[in-house]
């Protein structure tokens, strides 16, 4: 089979996938809310070449989740040491679109270049792609940072002290904080916090309603599919195969709930974007909690040995009293 | 009255179980962004304070060794409470503490499994609990440590006390 004929055959059953998926969203609202009463895990499916890089997405995120977004108290608090404790105001520059922000948490990301002799740009929304076992809300210290049960990571803006700890341990940087609004302000803003971290919560206030994420639902092309996650995971897998392509998500971080299909490999395209503070890589991430389940086996069998331990030492020592 | 020798536990126990103590309190307040923010990571042989995994993985290994020797501390207590071996308030209250640490930080561990799911509320909670509970305890011990209050009351013979 020539090239040409085997693009046809790809591009073909592309088409039909695009057909299918426009079809599909008018029956995936009802599967998906019936996924997230029935408490499952949900995953959403990005199919990147597909992106035209419109805008309708990062202007639907931010419509949807205005009333969220921070309103901050000035002056801010002066805050102890200054030199180390730095103040993050993106309260006056609210209409950035071209990297997170407390007030923006879906970007496009683009990657030009050129693979196997061909040139390539291909566009990526990029926002937080809600790990399976996620290092914000595992290391968060106060409690804040939290999975729910559909597989979202929440940060609680009512109680989040704005440490940063969340963007510290996450593998892309993804939260960002704003300083001046927040739980701090009533405790000891001068020596502990700096405001709230903020980043995409899939439009969870959505979701309860019966509605899809706003990016979701607004997306010309059908972009993103979202449902449970064996069946996107199924999904993703499948239409990789078809363009031999490659999965973004699946296995970083040990899993998160965000698959991006790409037909360029994602070294290709991470060689090929802005990278640096709000603009995430697209490198292969370790399992950043991966022994998590070892040390946990470790805190269950601790007690058991130490028990076997006293047990030895007391008949030792009834031993040694017979004995005298 | 006897002299209050301790029975339950030994001196190299005493000395682990400090250490993991220690280590626990450090790591614990490690897992807060504050030994970055207050330059104490600055100083040399420091840097590990501001690492947020390592002190993670720091705090299970501190709390594997407590939970060792608690355990067997316990055993020990429960067998020699025969013996009319006894908690004082402050014991008690000390021990009661120490319990609600040890329990809300194993679900805290459990927590962070993927496989184990806790509402954001319950995970809220456990967490706060055991942050409180480890700073009342604190508070508490360093008190009694001040005003030489023993965790037990008497013994009944010498024949209890360990060659």
């Amino acid at each position: 089979m020539s090239s040409k004929t085997k693009n046809a055959d790809k591009l073909s059953r592309r088409n039909f996938l695009s057909l299918a998926g426009a079809g599909l969203a008018a029956s995936i609202l009802p599967g998906t809310v019936e996924a997230a009463q029935k408490n499952q895990e949900l995953a959403t499916m990005l199919d990147i070449e597909t992106c035209i890089n419109c805008g309708e997405c990062v202007r639907a995120c931010r419509k949807a989740n205005r009333n969220k977004f921070p309103e901050p108290e000035k002056p801010f608090p002066d805050m102890t040491p200054q030199q180390r404790v730095r103040v993050e105001d993106w309260s006056e520059k609210r209409n950035v679109t071209d990297r997170l922000t407390p007030y923006n948490w879906l970007f496009i990301q683009t990657s030009k270049g050129n693979y196997n002799g061909l040139d390539f740009e291909l566009h990526i929304p990029r926002r937080c792609l809600h790990c399976q076992n996620p290092p914000c809300a595992n290391l968060c210290p106060w409690g804040a940072a939290v999975r729910e049960v559909n597989g979202t990571i929440r940060i609680n803006d009512k109680i989040c002290l704005g440490g940063g700890k969340c963007r510290d341990v996450c593998p892309w940087l993804i939260p960002h904080r704003q300083t001046g609004v927040g739980l701090y302000l009533d405790l000891l803003p001068r020596f502990a916090g700096n405001g709230i971290m903020y980043k995409c919560d899939r439009c969870y206030q959505r979701l309860t309603q019966g509605q899809l994420p706003a990016c979701i639902e607004v997306c010309p092309m059908q972009l993103q599919t979202i449902g449970p996650r064996k069946e996107i995971l199924k999904q993703a897998r499948e239409l990789a195969e078809d363009i031999n392509g490659f999965i973004y998500g699946d296995q970083e971080n040990g899993g998160t709930n965000t698959f991006y299909v790409s037909p360029v490999p994602f070294d290709v395209l991470n060689k090929n974007i802005v990278k640096g503070p709000g603009s995430p890589h697209l490198e292969p991430v370790k399992n950043s909690m991966a022994n998590s389940e070892f040390l946990t086996a470790a805190l269950v069998g601790a007690p058991i040995a130490g028990l076997a331990a006293g047990l030895l030492s007391l008949k030792a020592d009834k031993q040694k009293r017979n004995k005298s | 009255m006897m002299s209050q020798k301790n029975i339950i536990s030994h001196p190299w126990e005493r000395i682990i179980f400090k250490s993991s103590i220690t280590v626990l309190i450090l790591s614990g307040l490690a897992q807060m962004p504050l030994f970055k923010r207050y330059y104490i990571a600055d100083f040399p042989g420091f840097a590990w304070t501001a690492d947020y995994h390592f002190n993670h993985v720091l705090h299970y290994i501190a709390a594997a060794v407590m939970l060792f020797i608690t355990a067997k501390w316990a055993l020990t207590y429960t067998k020699k409470r025969k013996n009319k071996i006894r908690l004082s308030i402050s014991g008690s209250i000390r021990v009661s503490l120490f319990l609600i640490i040890i329990i809300s930080g194993f679900f805290r561990a459990v927590k962070n499994l993927p496989e184990f799911y806790f509402s954001p509320v319950t995970t809220t909670a456990i967490i706060w609990i055991h942050l409180a509970a480890g700073a009342i305890l604190g508070i508490i011990a360093l008190y009694a440590r001040l005003a030489g209050k023993n965790y037990t009351t008497s013994f009944k013979s010498k024949a209890d006390f360990p060659a």
